[in-house]
């Protein structure tokens, strides 16, 4: 479900049930005091009743002639004995009749009036007063016998005005219902256009050009951080692919070498194809192959995620023992320019195999690579760290810093040494993936590189 | 053609030496660009031939200091740098031609025999005398349309005089030009080739060709349908 109708079904919902439960509320407290009103009229108009009876040679008397027009209402008054002293118009209980209430109190009875109208009886008990001659010759007292006049009056006006007013305020909850809908939706609407802009800005981002305009003028400050995040994971995510494209260019550049020679090799021979050309042209091609095969190789490896090493990780063995094997293995190598490599070993620590090996024969050739013919190589396993230094070198420390780069050299000729510039970005890339990392320093011309688990270099 | 080729890969280099020698020039290569400076400052070469990755000192380098003492040799860049400023970098620094590594073998032929013609003058590659031909680009010489069998070292001399055609040359710019620097030259071995040349041209039905200047060396008279 969309934004916009959650929203708009949330506030309809919110805004009917607060009419509904508030009009409810009005509407009964309204009858309530119609009500209220109707009988407090009807108990006056009883009490006025009643000051019109009096009691005349000890007969009990309406002072007002019936039928007289006088009184809207039908009324029966009633002595102790429940004989009838007047009477007007004709009602019945509705149920049973209620029980008289005590002189001065009223009671309260719905009755059944002619022509099935319904109406509404009071009852009031009170004592009735001497006829005024009577009075003159002893001071007026209440008679001490009590009389009950019911006043009945007809309920339809009230009833209807009751239903008038909770017609009218269900129309009006109606009308503001749909006035709410029309409001609330061309709030939501106008709420959530700057979210409709956002969207369609990410949906005209090319590939080729990752960047989000800016936030357009009037842009709610909750979207602002939306644009800030979406913009900070475009330049990340720019960033990536600017990376991937040096790779890439610089992998294409150098794989062009060996194709341009074994290209010029098989054209010369092809040109002239005589026997000991063609022989020379595809010894010469099956060295370049090789060489291609080892570059493809080492960037299919760089290229692999460096996660994928975690598989090694469980398979730990001593440092010592990986750099005294990869010392055997690269010591003839070294031999052939007088390279000496002195190892030493005070305390040993362990890593992963594989990592270690790839990590140890790449900093192992790097530098017997760049170690001056006669020159020394000092290993030193101790601590958690592993120290290879050789030199003299020709390095500054804007290079240092850019060691680890792919396909960087000190020295741009590609020479005949073979070199890519990729053994160094080999040991980052293992390092990283074996939790362990690898920094280059100069002491003096001396280049240091120092391999030691990630969490100690931190610490 | 007197070609130095400047490249450190030394298969490519082996390659473009085989290549070109083949194809009738003289070639003598070096691995650096400093090599390059002093060999283009000791000789008179028509072409060299440069890349621009260079241990020592830089290919781009080499030929600013190349330009700036004077040089004035040919130059075509051969480079695996295929962005557009970087050619035009290579182009502003004095190269006259730029070729992408990697590059078809014919092409760079091509561009060779160009760069030949153009430091001569010469805008087509068949250049017309009395009574033969010259075809730079095919290299051979041709007599009623029928091709003179030439030695390579044969047609490079035709081609030497051919370029400067009008014009004398004397035996040791013409030793210069048709051997390298590993090549021994024997003190007749001109006069030989040109003896040579002259009786295959003549075997062909062309029997005025190379003219000998008394004193000064061989010239062929100019040519009548270059455009030079």
């Amino acid at each position: 479900m969309s934004l916009r109708a959650r929203l708009l079904i949330s506030l309809l919902i919110g805004v009917t049930l607060t009419l509904v439960a508030g009009g409810t509320a009005l509407y009964f407290l309204t009858a309530d005091r119609m009500s209220t009103e109707f009988r407090a009229a009807l108990a006056t108009q009883a009490r006025a009743l009643a000051a019109l009876v009096v009691v005349d040679h000890g007969q009990i008397e309406l002072e007002v002639p019936a039928k007289s027009g006088a009184l809207r209402f039908d009324y029966r008054i009633v002595d102790a004995d429940g004989a009838v002293v007047a009477e007007d118009g004709s009602f019945q209980w509705d149920g049973a009749q209620p029980p008289l209430p005590p002189p001065g109190d009223f009671a309260w009875a719905h009755v059944e009036l002619p022509e099935d109208r319904d109406g509404l009886a009071v009852i009031h008990g009170f004592r009735p007063h001497l006829e005024d001659a009577e009075a003159a010759e002893s001071p007026p007292t209440p008679t001490t016998a009590p009389v009950w006049i019911t006043l009945v009056q007809s309920t339809e006006t009230l009833d209807r005005n009751i239903a008038t007013v909770g017609s009218a305020m269900a129309g009006l909850g109606l009308y503001v219902l749909v006035t709410t809908m029309v409001i609330v939706w061309l709030v939501v609407r106008a709420s959530l256009r700057p979210l409709d802009r956002y969207i369609a800005a990410i949906e005209d981002l090319e590939p080729d050009a990752l960047e989000l305009a800016p936030p357009p003028t009037g842009t709610p400050s909750e979207l602002r951080p939306a644009y800030d995040a979406l913009g900070s994971a475009l330049d990340r995510v720019r960033n990536t692919i600017e990376r991937e494209r040096r790779f890439t260019d610089a992998a294409a550049h150098e794989l062009r070498t060996p194709i341009a020679e074994l290209r010029t090799t098989l054209d010369v021979a092809k040109r002239w194809p005589e026997g000991e050309r063609i022989d020379r042209s595809l010894a010469r091609a099956d060295e370049v192959l090789v060489r291609m095969t080892d570059l493809i190789e080492t960037l299919l490896q760089l290229s692999r995620p460096s996660s994928d090493l975690a598989a090694h990780n469980a398979d730990l063995d001593s440092v010592a023992k990986i750099v005294q094997e990869e010392c055997d293995r690269a010591s003839a190598r070294a031999a052939t320019t007088g390279i000496m490599i002195a190892v030493s070993m005070t305390n040993d620590w362990r890593c992963s195999r594989y990592g270690g090996q790839i990590i140890i024969r790449n900093l192992l050739e790097n530098a017997i690579d760049y170690t001056p013919k006669g020159g020394r190589i000092d290993i030193q396993v101790h601590g958690n760290s592993l120290r290879i230094a050789n030199g003299p070198v020709e390095l500054d420390q804007e290079s240092i810093s850019r060691l680890f780069e792919p396909f960087w050299r000190a020295d741009a000729a590609r020479s005949e040494r073979n070199h890519h510039g990729l053994g160094l970005a080999i040991v980052r890339h293992t390092a990283a993936g074996c939790g362990l990392t690898c920094r280059a320093d100069l002491d003096g011309d001396t280049l240091v590189l120092t391999l030691s688990p990630a969490d100690v270099s931190q610490g | 053609m007197r070609i130095l080729v400047v490249e450190d890969s030394e298969v490519l280099r082996e390659s473009l030496v085989d290549g070109l020698t083949q194809d009738g020039h003289v070639v003598d290569a070096v691995t650096d660009g400093r090599q390059a400076v002093i060999h283009a400052r000791t000789t008179d070469y028509d072409l060299i031939v440069l890349d621009l990755m260079l241990p020592v000192l830089d290919g781009l380098s080499a030929l600013r200091e190349l330009r700036s003492k004077g040089g004035n040799a040919h130059v075509l860049i051969l480079s695996a740098k295929d962005r557009v400023e970087q050619r035009v970098e290579g182009l502003q620094a004095g190269a006259d031609d730029y070729l992408v590594k990697p590059f078809a073998f014919d092409e760079l032929l091509a561009r060779v025999e160009a760069l030949g013609r153009r430091g001569h003058g010469h805008k087509v590659s068949i250049l017309r005398f009395t009574g033969f031909d010259v075809d730079l680009s095919q290299r051979r010489a041709v007599v009623d349309g029928v091709t003179v069998e030439l030695t390579a070292k044969e047609f490079s001399l035709v081609e030497c005089l051919a370029l400067d055609a009008g014009r004398p040359v004397s035996r040791a710019q013409i030793e210069e030009r048709i051997y390298d620097e590993q090549s021994p030259v024997w003190s007749n071995a001109i006069d030989s080739l040109v003896s040579s040349i002259r009786r295959k041209m003549s075997d062909a039905g062309c029997t005025e060709s190379i003219l000998t200047r008394r004193g000064v060396g061989y010239e062929l008279p100019p040519a009548r349908g270059s455009d030079r």
